[in-house]
């Protein structure tokens, strides 16, 4: 009756708790290195280089680019990567054959098709660079910039018969008003741009792109800061697209597409003041003359 | 052997697996904790500059920032790039404000001097763009401050420079 007894080791525990323990201890091990591996795996997605504005910050969502919708509501106190366009630039590359058909309001463009281009503009055109979308080389512009004062601007040392002398631009996109709008004669200002971009078509053989300025926002028009209103923009812009129809060069509306259902710029795509912009209403922007222009 | 003492050794048998579990849980946040330590130790309890811009744009009031990334650094700092060993700065990118928030570690603290130069001449630049174009903001940049400490240092142009500053001091220390 011995023999039919289990085989038992010293410790006189059967073979079997002792496999049963293991293969516990091995489907754990295994649960381990698995569970180990994911998290490895997303904690190593963005690794930073070993000299770098390191960017644990709050950064805005990245929009993504086939998001072709207005961007999210945002916070006033909210930070802008100036990561995100560039990567977006290399997604857009592959898109900008879509020219012409896609939504209006996509955020895709491509970096390289500005390479050849001149900004002139005002403290709303330094965001292009200051967002790192396009490089400084590609802008002329500063703050407080108008039609009248323009041509005779001096930017760190350079006025704009430098610059485009220079830089030799194939494109140059102009925007401006914005500043004197509040505080001068619509007309007048309106005629000023007339003569500046006559001006600049004498002094550059590179197609001229006038752009609409943009709206402001209903509560910056309520404010009364600026003495902006939506009504007296829309009278420049039309006044300018008027005006340029004898000239050489195009108007290209943007300030149509910014607007909210009471015409007013749409917060989303406004900074704090509801003049400025936001980094997405860049993107916004260059989209749109890529489509326009290509 | 009897019952008991089966089940005793079956016990440490399971015990053994249960902590191999423990183990292998604790691998990651074991080696991790080395080495945040190891490197606590070298910079003593200072948080990193993105750390301390990141706590500062949570607690302060700033318009759309715009960050300086390292191939643009030079466009805005006339730093010398070998004396840093990190940095964070975010400027406001839509053009409207002065606001800035710049964090700098530097490879030593003997060039927090150089440093501190060419964070002023940032300073007159920005003041000749905005003194004209937007006074009402002007505060920000009359009241802002270059601050040391260490081989940290930061330039600081804010609605609340006070408290930024604070936020500084505290996180460098």
């Amino acid at each position: 009756m011995a023999q039919t007894k289990k085989k038992k080791n010293k410790f006189g525990i059967s073979p079997s708790i002792i496999l049963l323990n293991l293969m516990l201890v091995l489907i754990i091990c295994t649960v381990c290195f698995f569970t180990y591996n994911i998290i490895n795996s997303e904690d190593n997605v963005s690794s930073d280089p070993p000299f770098t504005a390191v960017t644990s910050a709050p950064h805005e969502t990245t929009t993504d680019s086939s998001d072709t919708t207005k961007p999210e509501s945002v916070p006033s106190s909210i930070v802008e990567s100036t990561d995100n366009p560039i990567e977006n630039t290399d997604s857009s590359s592959e898109s900008t054959d879509n020219s012409g058909t896609s939504n209006e309001n996509s955020l895709d463009f491509d970096k390289d098709y500005f390479d050849n281009s001149l900004f002139i503009g005002d403290s709303i055109t330094t965001g292009l660079y200051l967002y790192g979308f396009l490089d400084e080389s590609n802008v002329f512009a500063q703050q407080g910039l108008a039609p009248s004062t323009a041509m005779s601007a001096d930017i760190d040392g350079v006025t704009i018969a430098d610059k485009i002398a220079s830089s030799k631009p194939e494109k140059i996109f102009v925007m401006l008003g914005t500043n004197s709008l509040g505080y001068g004669d619509t007309d007048a200002i309106a005629e000023s741009m007339t003569e500046f971009i006559n001006s600049i078509d004498e002094l550059s053989t590179a197609k001229v792109y006038v752009l609409s300025i943009p709206p402001v926002t209903k509560e910056a028009e309520q404010s009364n800061e600026n003495y902006l209103t939506n009504e007296i923009i829309n009278d420049y812009n039309s006044q300018v697209k008027s005006g340029i129809s004898q000239t050489n060069a195009i108007f290209l509306d943007f300030h149509s597409i910014l607007i909210d259902s009471e015409g007013c710029f749409a917060e989303d795509y406004a900074e704090m003041d509801g003049i400025h912009f936001m980094g997405n209403t860049y993107k916004l922007m260059l989209s749109f003359l890529q489509k326009q222009t290509s | 052997m009897n019952k008991i003492s089966k089940s005793i050794i079956a016990g440490i048998l399971a015990a053994s697996a249960a902590l191999s579990l423990t183990a292998c849980g604790n691998n990651t946040p074991a080696s991790s904790t080395a080495e945040s330590s190891a490197q606590g130790e070298q910079q003593t309890n200072a948080k990193s500059p993105a750390e301390i811009t990141e706590k500062i744009m949570q607690d302060i009031e700033f318009p759309s920032m715009a960050e300086i990334t390292s191939d643009r650094l030079a466009n805005y700092y006339e730093i010398d790039a070998q004396t840093v060993d990190s940095f964070s700065a975010y400027i406001c990118g839509s053009g409207a404000y002065p606001d800035e928030i710049a964090v700098f570690k530097l490879k030593s603290s003997g060039d927090a001097e150089a440093a501190k130069a060419a964070l002023e001449k940032r300073v007159e630049s920005q003041t000749k763009t905005f003194e004209n174009y937007t006074p009402n903001e002007m505060y920000k940049i009359d009241g802002k401050n270059i601050v040391t400490n260490g081989s940290y240092i930061a330039l600081i142009i804010s609605a609340d420079n006070k408290t930024a500053t604070q936020l500084f001091e505290q996180m460098t220390k």
